[in-house]
């Protein structure tokens, strides 16, 4: 009874938080805001949801394969939006206009410019 | 004269033997370690096969071992090197509870964010200062920021010293960078120091 109960609450809980990653994606106003919802929202949702299939076959095996596929996803899933928000913010997409800082503007011009001269350099006869 | 010279050589002696005696209980200890870890990768892989014969273990714990010697060269990913005791188990568990914490709690605050009005948002890219991090204690932390509050890796800077994080509330800096600088900093070096 009360395994039947987990594995119907964590099915919800992580459904639920899969439909909140997809409201934030359609509703956020940059990149960098929609990439936070799907990035902790839709891990959490997964792992309830593997979880849930653990509390379904209730034996050894299956249930450390879950903690393992929970593990690895935990794991991994950061690193994507990462790279996502690292290549945005390199092509120069801009943030919304609510946003109110950026320290790493000074920091990124820096690079960028030190490419430049690099270049110009090597582009010159 | 001759006796104080005589206890000096013996004091240097033992000095010298006790020395030894610890390089040599250091090197067992690591090559039990290499053989503990390669047993714990191999049950691992067992399980990721789903099957738990003798011989998923034996061919994991060959490819373990493999890895390990891959990781040995290099000291940031040289695991075998890192001592498994109770205190060590019981800083992980702390660290895990903490961060299981932080992720409900990160997750709560996103429904808000993403049912609530927009102008809760009052988002930003905020740059922490690090204190001196290995390559791996790097790598935790920015996926640890990512998975919690409000907050998001952009970049890491070129001398290694500032992480740049995407966060949902930017309206009180110093706060984040106190969170992250005692919050995840001091627990993930706890771990693997």
């Amino acid at each position: 009874m009360l395994p039947e109960i987990l594995e119907k609450t964590s099915l919800v809980i992580g459904v639920g938080f899969c439909l909140l990653a997809g409201i934030g994606i359609v509703r956020m106003p940059d990149v960098y805001t929609r990439n936070q919802a799907s990035a902790k929202a839709g891990t959490l949702g997964v792992a309830f949801v593997i979880a849930a299939v653990a509390f379904r076959f209730q034996d050894p095996i299956t249930t450390l394969e879950s903690l393992l596929i929970i593990l690895f996803l935990f794991l991994t899933a950061p690193i994507a939006s990462h790279l996502i928000t690292r290549a945005a913010y390199n092509l120069g997409v801009p943030q919304a206009d609510a946003a109110i800082v950026d320290d790493m503007r000074p920091d990124h011009t820096a690079r960028t410019h030190t490419t430049d001269d690099q270049s110009d350099r090597a582009d010159s006869p | 004269m001759t006796t104080r010279k005589q206890r000096r050589a013996q004091r240097e002696r033992q000095r010298a033997e006790r020395q030894r005696q610890r390089t040599e209980r250091e090197n067992t200890g690591r090559v039990v370690a290499f053989f503990v870890w390669s047993a714990v990768l191999g049950v691992i892989w067992a399980i990721t096969l789903g099957v738990l014969t003798g011989t998923n273990l034996l061919i994991g714990s060959v490819v373990g071992f493999a890895v390990l010697i891959i990781g040995w060269r290099d000291r940031s990913t040289d695991f075998a090197a890192s001592r498994i005791g109770i205190r060590k188990l019981a800083t992980l568990t702390g660290f895990l509870a903490y961060f299981v914490w932080a992720l409900l709690l990160s997750n709560l605050r996103m429904a808000l964010y993403a049912i609530g009005p927009r102008s809760l948002l009052r988002p930003g890219i905020v740059g922490v200062p690090l204190g001196d991090m290995t390559d791996v204690e790097l790598t935790s932390l920015a996926n640890t920021i990512t998975l919690t509050p409000g907050t998001l890796t952009v970049d890491i800077s070129s001398d290694r010293r500032t992480i740049y994080v995407h966060v949902m509330d930017a309206r009180d800096p110093e706060r984040i960078r106190h969170e992250i600088k005692h919050g995840f900093e001091r627990r993930i070096k706890d771990i693997f120091r």
